[in-house]
């Protein structure tokens, strides 16, 4: 549904989103490109809408649900109620397709699994976004984005050696899973515009997880060897001068050092030299092992970390010394020079870091939405990517529960009578 | 290649691991990604292990052969003119165009989309630098492991009380490539109902920001940061990683890092976990009846959780759990994921015979989808270094055989 010139890639398209956390950000990445989602939600309203933080500690304001639901609209129906049934039929023979989060066999079992869509709407493409798949020994194991982590191998990558594999954070779970729902969704569109055949796609979250796994599957099939986590020094397991978080004057700043790319090491100690704060390190044996920190060398160190020896001494020493350069330093003075000088020093953004970033202000990357009902215009995240010709827009606020129930009941020559009977009877 | 998008070819100018990993969808729904790859400065991840037996080279590495499944890959250095022309000619007769330079690389390298839209009217290009094509930092030196911390995802992760935390891998880059490819996906289907192609300015920074929106949300409209919470969330108690039994895994490997994850949201799920560890009069412990209490008494409910879980092997616990109905699952190491019943079940892992015979066939990571009606399957292992030279120069673009041996005398083809 669009407004005004733009086209939008997906405008075309319609969706019944009947999705619960598990797979909102995927109908969320169909509706910001201007898919017509509609959430068909319980009566009561999804129990999404409950879950914290909260719009000014207001619990029927969920920010959480507000940012997965943009551009959709809703309608209360009751899908499992005995009387929904005709009504869901209209609105499935108006719609491309179906996404679903439920546990696998729950929709087969009102009549309304793949075998039954596709009786009402043929062509109708179902994708379905679970822990594990629609099938396999674990498929009816319970999934929250927790369980997704861990065992998709992620969690484990994460956290300090000793202390338990940490959470990313935000339900990347259903992120991953979600992503890949809404490109398999894509792609089985495609097909079915070249074909006129629907289907159904299946998503697991263990699956979508583990392809984000970097080196861990290849580092036991190659060498079998487990991939352990390194806490805050991030994705190398040896201490390497400028590579991981370091702390500033106001927060913290993340360095990627002698990566190619970007300048050598010798680039940080020649800024160092210029503010008079290399100490030794332009002595032996620190100047020629700085020379020497490139990617080859860390490769090296990869591969063999017994043969470190005494280096362990000399690295030691240097982020020493980077230590308190840094920490005399303020997070945008690290970035600003540090980029300047092409060395990749990073700002371990607050949010506030990134409201306030020139870049993305530059950008205009954070979107304004007003919200008549709140009296109040909020502010989301913007595009993950920007299309020419049918650019990403916030161009309906996320609906209130039913808020469409009439003009979608207009659409489908629902009658007055009708509506009021499903009402009378719970179903809407 | 079979698949759904059979007949789109897709010029792949990407490297190390963000751009890849997006081609990487592609190639898996069935478009032919053509790698162009150079001697001159080799993708990164081929110089990065893991290596069979331990010894670099630039043909074995597991990294790069996970992330380039099932393309075609040829060497074109188009640092020089010539180079830059043939691959004009790739780009002409393919359907997408997919790059991760820094931003403004690719036009000053007369590769980008004004140029190659004039071979291509129709193409679809993706550029997928570190902070976006236009404003003060786009220039800026990006890889994937600085877009975790840049945005915001390190400053929420981690334990209570403690530093930010890295989430352990280059997150950034799979994540831009997933998103990445649904894009490409959006302006394909644009393109074949309205013939239009068109450019997109993919921010790696932007796609990571998006996925942590309601961290930022709690910012932008109450002014407040969200704490690091370790493995904790508001809507859910128990919910974290347990320690269980010591066990030897591998040589060298401490015992003691063995752990399950255990999550309870309803009040009904508390119920069943308390019958899972045998201790059903807890249920009704006014402390913990209730979500609120739980959350009030996290402390002493995870001592006790943590008291049952630590003589269990974190397997056990899983299974104890989950036929209770209650969510629970090891953090799997790289070992056990390679190892699990159900994703071998699935037949989620890949093992096609690699072109070079010291890497033979390994297990990789597959289709995190199954599509009930065009089922797509990794035709070939990843490519060694112009392993499709002849395919490409001379099928696709008619070039003599010495034409391409001059090309490659002269470095160009290279």
């Amino acid at each position: 549904m669009t407004s005004g010139e733009t086209p939008a890639a997906l405008d075309d398209i319609r969706v019944l989103d009947l999705a619960g956390e598990t797979g909102q950000y995927c109908t969320k990445l169909l509706a910001d490109l201007g898919a017509d989602v509609i959430k068909v939600e319980p009566p009561s309203g999804d129990p999404v809408r409950a879950l914290p933080p909260y719009f000014q500690d207001d619990p029927n304001t969920s920010l959480y649900w507000l940012n997965l639901n943009t551009n959709k609209r809703s309608i209360t129906l009751d899908i499992s109620h005995p009387q929904a049934g005709p009504l869901f039929e209209k609105l499935l023979r108006t719609a491309d397709v179906v996404v679903e989060s439920f546990e696998p066999g729950h929709l087969d079992a009102l009549g309304l699994g793949y075998a039954g869509l596709s009786r009402i709407r043929p062509d109708v493409i179902l994708t379905s976004i679970t822990g594990f798949g629609q099938w396999g020994p674990h498929a009816r194991y319970k999934a929250p984005d927790i369980v997704g982590v861990a065992m998709g191998g992620v969690m484990w990558l994460a956290g300090e050696p000793e202390d338990p594999p940490n959470l990313p954070p935000w339900k990347q779970g259903y992120i991953s899973a979600s992503i890949i729902g809404a490109a398999g969704t894509l792609v089985a569109l495609y097909h079915r515009d070249v074909t006129g055949e629907g289907q159904h796609v299946d998503v697991s979250m263990q699956e979508s997880l583990s392809l984000n796994q970097e080196t861990a599957m290849q580092t036991w099939d190659m060498i079998q060897a487990l991939r352990c986590r390194n806490g805050s020094r991030g994705i190398i397991p040896i201490d390497i001068p400028g590579i991981g978080i370091y702390e500033c004057t106001d927060g913290h700043v993340f360095g990627y050092l002698g990566t190619p790319g970007g300048a050598p090491w010798s680039a940080m100690l020649d800024w160092m030299i210029q503010e008079s704060e290399a100490e030794d390190l332009t002595d032996e044996p620190h100047k020629s092992f700085i020379d020497n920190l490139n990617l080859r060398f860390l490769t090296g160190l990869f591969q063999e970390p017994a043969k470190l020896g005494e280096k362990i001494q000399i690295m030691s020493h240097i982020k020493q010394v980077l230590t308190r350069f840094v920490s005399r330093r303020s997070k945008w003075e690290m970035y600003e020079g540090g980029q300047g000088r092409r060395l990749l020093w990073g700002i371990v953004s607050t949010p506030q870091d990134i409201a306030e970033n020139p870049q993305l202000t530059h950008r205009k990357w954070l979107a304004d939405v007003h919200h008549p009902e709140l009296g109040a215009t909020l502010r989301y995240p913007g595009p993950p990517y920007r299309l020419s010709e049918t650019p990403w827009a916030i161009r309906r606020r996320p609906p209130l529960a039913g808020e469409h129930n009439a003009e979608l009941f207009g659409e489908l020559r629902v009658s007055e009578d009708e509506w009021r009977a499903l009402q009378a009877a719970g179903a809407v | 290649m079979p698949g759904p998008l059979e007949g789109i070819r897709v010029a792949d100018f990407t490297w190390v691991w963000a751009g890849p990993s997006c081609t990487l969808q592609l190639a898996h729904m069935g478009a032919e990604v053509i790698r162009m790859e150079s001697r001159r400065r080799i993708c990164v991840l081929r110089m990065l292990p893991p290596w069979p037996g331990g010894q670099p080279n630039p043909n074995r590495s597991g990294y790069f052969n996970q992330y380039n499944q099932g393309k075609r890959g040829i060497t074109l250095d188009i640092s020089k003119p010539e180079g830059r022309e043939i691959a004009r000619r790739i780009v002409a007769i393919s359907d997408v165009a997919a790059e991760n330079f820094a931003g403004g690389v690719i036009d000053r390298l007369g590769l980008g989309y004004e140029e190659l839209r004039q071979v291509k009217p129709d193409l679809v290009m993706i550029s997928m630098s570190g902070y976006g094509q236009t404003g003060p930092e786009s220039p800026y030196v990006s890889y994937g492991p600085a877009q975790v911390p840049l945005s915001g995802m390190s400053q929420l992760t981690g334990y209570r009380g403690w530093p930010p935390m890295h989430v352990g891998m280059s997150y950034g880059d799979p994540n831009a490539g997933l998103h990445a490819a649904f894009a490409v996906l959006a302006a394909l289907y644009y393109r074949q109902r309205t013939g239009k192609g068109q450019y997109i300015d993919m921010s790696q920074w932007e796609s990571t920001m998006a996925v942590i929106g309601d961290g930022i949300m709690h910012y932008t409209m109450n002014g407040e940061h969200p704490e690091r919470n370790g493995n904790r969330v508001p809507e859910m108690a128990p919910h974290g990683v347990f320690r269980c039994a010591p066990a030897a895994t591998l040589p060298g490997y401490p015992e003691d890092d063995r752990w399950v994850s255990i999550a309870c949201g309803s009040d009904a799920e508390w119920r069943a976990f308390c019958g899972v560890m045998g201790r059903a009069e807890m249920a009704d412990d006014p402390r913990f009846r209730t979500l609120a209490g739980r959350k009030t008494s996290e402390d002493a409910l995870e001592e006790i959780v943590a008291a049952w879980t630590i003589t269990r092997d974190p397997f056990e616990v899983m299974e104890l759990c989950q036929a209770a109905g209650v969510a629970a699952f090891p953090p799997q190491s790289n070992r056990e994921l390679a190892e699990d019943p159900h994703l071998n079940a699935r037949g989620f892992f890949v093992e096609k015979p690699h072109a070079d015979p010291e890497v033979g066939v390994r297990k990789h990571a597959g289709m995190p989808w199954r599509m009930s009606d065009t089922p797509c399957e990794v035709w070939r292992a990843a490519p060694v270094m112009g392993q499709d030279n002849d395919y490409v120069f001379g099928e696709l673009l008619g070039m003599s055989s010495q034409q391409v041996a001059e090309l490659t005398e002269r470095q160009v083809i290279y």
